[in-house]
């Protein structure tokens, strides 16, 4: 019941956060004898509130750390988890985050001129060092994308295998159209279409409103589905956490292969043990790896391909192509209405040429951006059906760092005690 | 029936009454879309059309009506959609517990696990196939997007060499503006005045583009026009341009006897040296009471206004040593003024005419002062009828004091006055009463060949007096917003405007009503909205709200180069060869003037500033939010 009201409360949010949008509108068009009041822009916050929050960072970094592996407590986690849902989302308003740290530190890499301030620095960094000794314990209960998800999830649809395995590359592929975009100029798109901004904001766009209320709705029944199947640095996270030195263990003594953990893990992310013997003879392996492997080139090369003559159209995300498409709208219709960006390039004065120059130089670069965009994503497919072709041994049922959340379900479940008597 | 299945079927009507819901309240988002007041395109014409023609009265209800009915049906599916999303809540509350208690009572059947090995291979095998049926999807995705690039109209400019379309009107391509329609010309079109977002019916519209803000000069008597924006007007030879010249008081050519420096105009005689070249804190003494006006420097003495909701004060400080040497309490005499808190109570910056000081305050009580701190006279003004509170700052002419008292909302009702005052008795010498609102800035005195001008800017009008009679010589009308920049001027024009409305260049040689004629340029970017332009060698410094400083050329308005330098209040000032500034944070900033933005020196001085410094001899005067600073060798 207590999960049931925490999911209603959360389906309702966006919708109440929809209601109270207020969209700004224009002044009427003449005077009714109001006074408007001049609009003000805050004085910026001292750099000491950056650090402070990698201070609170840190400290939920390390209470995760501590909760998962040491205490393994569920209950102690979820109250971690409303804590970041709290000041991380609705108190910072979801900004700063090491989800969209991301764009900056590829836009400071990409464009010298900008500053990548350290506390975003420390954001995007902090969780990675985490994840490299213990798994995913930001996701677990730091995040406040994944917080939100993890309090709303009430009855966990279990998605097969082998549907959640492909779904789970498309973070990779988002990452992949993340750094073009942030290292292009042409804008962060994984802050741009955020689907919980509008509930820690109370208030967006109507589109993200809608895609908040889905992405709730969602959640009410499969678990996580932005992490697992979205989340650019939850990509990055994964491939730390296949390095994890001490990541979370299922059994506190020896596992006696009970299968309760795995029918208890909402995410699929606890593999079954294979020492009853992986019964594909070796050759027939061999036979599907040498298959994948001639497959993985052509596959690299074709998706190549296609993303360079896809780079142009990639690139009408840049404002200044946009900019460039609706002044050649403009002067092929005249009489159309001219947008207000191409009202303020007739203010600025620039002539036309050097708005189809620029726009036609961030096509050219796309062409390139757009051509690596699809070697990645070949890269990332042809990877993955590798991987399936390997033999992996496990003498226990495991939970996979890459996908494990640390979201500590499984310990209550199983019956092994640290002595190694059972429950 | 079980109760099972009752549920299941309970829940699958809850699912597709909520799809219902859903699917309705998507197609009330898309119809609210084409009645959004930000983009309504036939809003915006009669906008044009009526700024174009503000005597068209049955212009301006059909504007009223239409922008009416834009409002409320607007609203209306707003209404709509809050009902709507309130409805699909409780579905889907009803849908999660229909479900939550059907799964409870689910009849379970447990069968044995199968091979784990078994299901392991299956489920490779599928994944595989699931990751190739994702790399398909990608890669049809990517097939349509090249697809899509290659049918963009972008793609001929791009291929074309950057060339634009034979079908484009010359001058377009240049950058220019198109031609635009004759104003007032055309009747609104009698089509349904809420079908939004389409273009004009053909006949109905010039076929010129109807958003356009360019209007072609016309003929001068033809009536009042608002020149639009950006607009840059046939300019006149620059032997055709007056030199314009400070007028500068006697005696104080050196001080510092006003707001923005003896001149008015931001440009300081001082030579102090730059940050990091010599400039350091010579002293630094507590402000008793707080006060965002600017200090002046009067024969040796640093001078404020301060006040707080229970006491004010003028007060005198040594320019030397940073000593108090006076402090006189002007205590207040009736209720309280309203003023926000970026107003303060001392808003205003004194004046000197070299025997006096004067100081005003929000609730109209002005004040005469020996240079001793003796209170020699007071006038009420007061009370204002401003929403933020009164804070046009003083000026001297002579022995004349200079008022600006701009009040109320609607300009007809002609509460504004500007009057000037004895500065020995405080009496009127003379008054105009002014047709405009609340205004916030502070006028300006120039001489423009033989003649001096009084220069003073409130919404509707930039308007010049004789500051001996004030006679009105001239008017600008169209301008808009809430003025509190100043206006200034360079060797040859007056640059007056504020966020909200425009920045006009104005050729001050002119008569009466010169809209037509007397406009050089105007532009609406980089409006500032509390700082004043600084115009130095043929170029116009603005200083947005948002703390991007933009250099426009004097000539034409158009943009030299943008630079983000952070929220400031103070305006800039041209010091020697190079343009002082300060942030609200406190950062002294020296800029190169020039083709691009270029620091000099910079220093910090550890407390937040609004006020503008004062610039005397080598030494620079600063007032914080808590500190006078004398900056110097």
């Amino acid at each position: 019941m207590k999960r049931t009201s925490l999911a209603l409360t959360g389906l309702l949010a966006p919708l109440l956060a929809m209601g109270q949008e207020q969209k700004r509108q224009p002044p009427p068009d003449f005077t009714s004898g109001y006074q408007l009041p001049s609009p003000t822009t805050p004085v910026p916050k001292e750099a000491l509130f950056a650090w402070f929050d990698v201070g609170v960072l840190l400290l939920a970094l390390v209470l995760a750390a501590y909760i998962v592996l040491s205490r393994r407590s569920r209950a102690w986690l979820l109250v971690l988890t409303a804590f970041s849902a709290a000041y991380f989302g609705f108190y910072r308003l979801g900004c700063v985050c090491s989800v969209g740290s991301v764009q900056n530190v590829v836009l400071a890499f990409a464009e010298p001129s900008y500053r990548l301030g350290l506390s975003v620095a420390a954001f995007f960094l902090l969780p990675l060092l985490f994840a490299l000794f213990y798994g995913r314990v930001f996701c677990s209960g730091v995040c406040p994308l994944g917080a939100i998800q993890e309090l709303v999830l009430v009855k966990p649809l279990r998605i097969p295998d082998w549907i959640a395995g492909p779904l789970g590359l498309v973070p990779f592929l988002y990452l992949g159209l993340a750094v073009l975009y942030a290292s292009s100029g042409a804008g962060f798109v994984v802050c741009r279409y955020d689907p919980f901004i509008a509930l820690y904001r109370l208030g967006s766009s109507p589109l993200m409103a809608w895609l908040t209320g889905m992405f709730l709705a969602a959640s009410l029944f499969i678990g996580r589905p932005y992490c697992r199947f979205l989340c650019p640095y939850g990509a990055l996270l994964r491939v730390a956490s296949w390095l994890a030195s001490k990541p979370a263990r299922i059994a506190p003594a020896a596992c006696i292969s009970c299968h309760l953990c795995a029918k208890e893990c909402p995410y699929g992310a606890i593999l079954p043990p294979s020492a009853e013997g992986d019964r594909a003879p070796l050759h027939q392996l061999r036979r599907t790896l040498a298959r994948r492997l001639a497959v993985a080139a052509p596959l690299v090369v074709c998706l190549t391909v296609l993303g360079w003559f896809a780079g142009p159209a990639m690139a009408r995300v840049h404002p200044k192509v946009t900019l460039a498409r609706e002044l050649a709208l403009s002067l092929d219709r005249p009489e159309a209405p001219k947008t207000l960006a191409v009202e303020a390039h007739r203010r600025l004065g620039r002539s036309d040429e050097e708005v189809f120059r620029e726009a036609a130089a961030i096509q050219r670069s796309f062409r390139f951006g757009g051509a690596a965009f699809g070697a990645w994503a070949g890269v990332v497919v042809a990877a993955y059906t590798v991987s399936l072709a390997l033999r992996r041994r496990r003498r226990e049922y495991v939970a996979e760092p890459g996908t494990c959340f640390a979201c500590a379900r499984c310990f209550a479940s199983c019956p092994v005690l640290p002595n190694g008597d059972r429950s | 029936m079980s109760a099972y299945r009752l549920l299941c079927r309970f829940r699958l009507v809850l699912a597709i009454s909520s799809a219902l819901v859903l699917g309705l309240l998507a197609w009330n988002l898309v119809q609210s879309r084409s009645y959004d007041p930000l983009e309504a395109t036939r809003l915006e014409q009669m906008q044009l059309r009526l700024a174009a023609n503000p005597k068209d009265d049955a212009l301006r209800d059909q504007l009223r009506t239409l922008d009416r009915q834009v409002r409320e049906r607007y609203l209306h599916h707003r209404r709509v959609a809050l009902q709507g999303l309130a409805l699909l809540a409780v579905l889907a509350s009803l849908l999660a517990l229909a479900h939550a208690a059907a799964e409870t009572l689910r009849p379970r059947s447990y069968s044995a696990e199968p091979d784990a090995t078994e299901i392991l291979a299956q489920t490779r095998a599928k994944a595989a196939q699931g990751a190739y049926v994702l790399a398909t999807a990608l890669g049809g995705i990517l097939v349509v997007l090249a697809t899509l690039g290659r049918n963009d109209p972008l793609g001929s400019y791009v291929r074309e060499g950057m060339k634009p379309h034979a079908t484009e009107a010359p001058g377009q391509a240049s950058g220019s503006a198109p031609p635009a329609p004759p104003v007032g010309q055309g009747s609104l079109p009698p089509a349904d005045p809420l079908a939004l977002g389409k273009p004009p019916l053909a006949g109905s519209l010039p076929a010129t583009p109807p958003t356009t803000r360019l209007e072609p000069e016309a003929p001068a008597g033809a009536g009042t026009q608002r020149p639009s924006s950006p607009a840059v007007r046939p300019a006149p030879s620059k032997s055709a341009l007056p030199d314009l010249e400070p007028c500068l008081p006697a005696g104080l050519e050196a001080d510092w006897p006003r707001f923005r420096g003896p001149a008015g105009n931001g440009v300081a005689a001082a030579r102090p040296p730059l940050p990091g070249k010599g400039l350091k804190v010579l002293w630094k003494v507590a402000v008793p009471l707080p006060g965002w006006n600017s200090p002046i420097v009067v024969k040796g003495s640093v001078l404020l206004a301060m006040a707080d909701s229970t006491r004010r004060e003028v007060a005198a400080f040594d320019a030397r040593t940073g000593e108090l040497l006076w402090r006189t309490p002007i205590p207040y005499q009736g209720p309280l003024p309203k003023v926000s808190q970026d107003t303060g109570y001392a808003p205003s910056t004194m004046a000197s005419d070299g025997e006096r000081a004067y100081a005003i305050f929000p609730d109209g009580l002005l004040v005469g002062l020996d240079l001793g701190g003796s209170v020699l006279w007071t006038r009420s003004f007061g009370p204002f009828e401003n929403p933020y509170g009164h804070a046009s700052s003083l000026l001297c002419h002579g022995k004349n004091v200079i008022v600006q008292l701009d009040q109320g909302s609607d300009p007809e009702e002609r509460k504004s006055r500007l009057v000037a005052l004895d500065g020995a008795t405080g009496k009127n010498v003379w008054q105009v009463d002014r047709a405009v609102s609340a205004s916030w800035a502070t006028p300006l005195l120039l001489r423009a060949g033989t003649r001096e001008l009084l220069v003073a800017m409130a919404p509707p009008l930039v308007c010049a007096y004789d500051p001996d009679t004030g006679k009105e010589v001239w008017r600008v009308e169209g301008l808009g917003g809430e003025p509190a920049p100043c206006p200034a001027f360079d060797e040859h024009r007056v640059y007056a405007g504020n966020l909200g409305s425009y920045l006009f260049a104005i050729n001050p040689s002119g008569e009466g009503d010169i809209t037509r004629t007397g406009v050089l340029w105007d532009t609406s970017d980089y409006l500032p909205d509390i700082v004043s332009p600084l115009a130095f060698r043929e170029s116009v410094y603005l200083l947005g709200p948002d703390g991007t400083l933009a250099c426009l050329r004097a000539k034409d308005g158009s943009l030299v180069w943008e630079h983000r330098i952070g929220l400031t209040k103070a305006s800039p000032t041209a010091v020697g060869d190079a343009i002082w500034l300060v942030t609200d944070a406190g950062r002294l900033v020296v800029l190169q003037p020039g083709d691009a933005y270029r620091e000099l020196g910079a220093m910090e001085l550890g407390e937040v500033v609004r006020a503008s410094p004062a610039f005397v001899g080598d030494r620079v005067y600063v007032r914080g939010q808590d500190h006078l600073f004398c900056l110097g060798p």
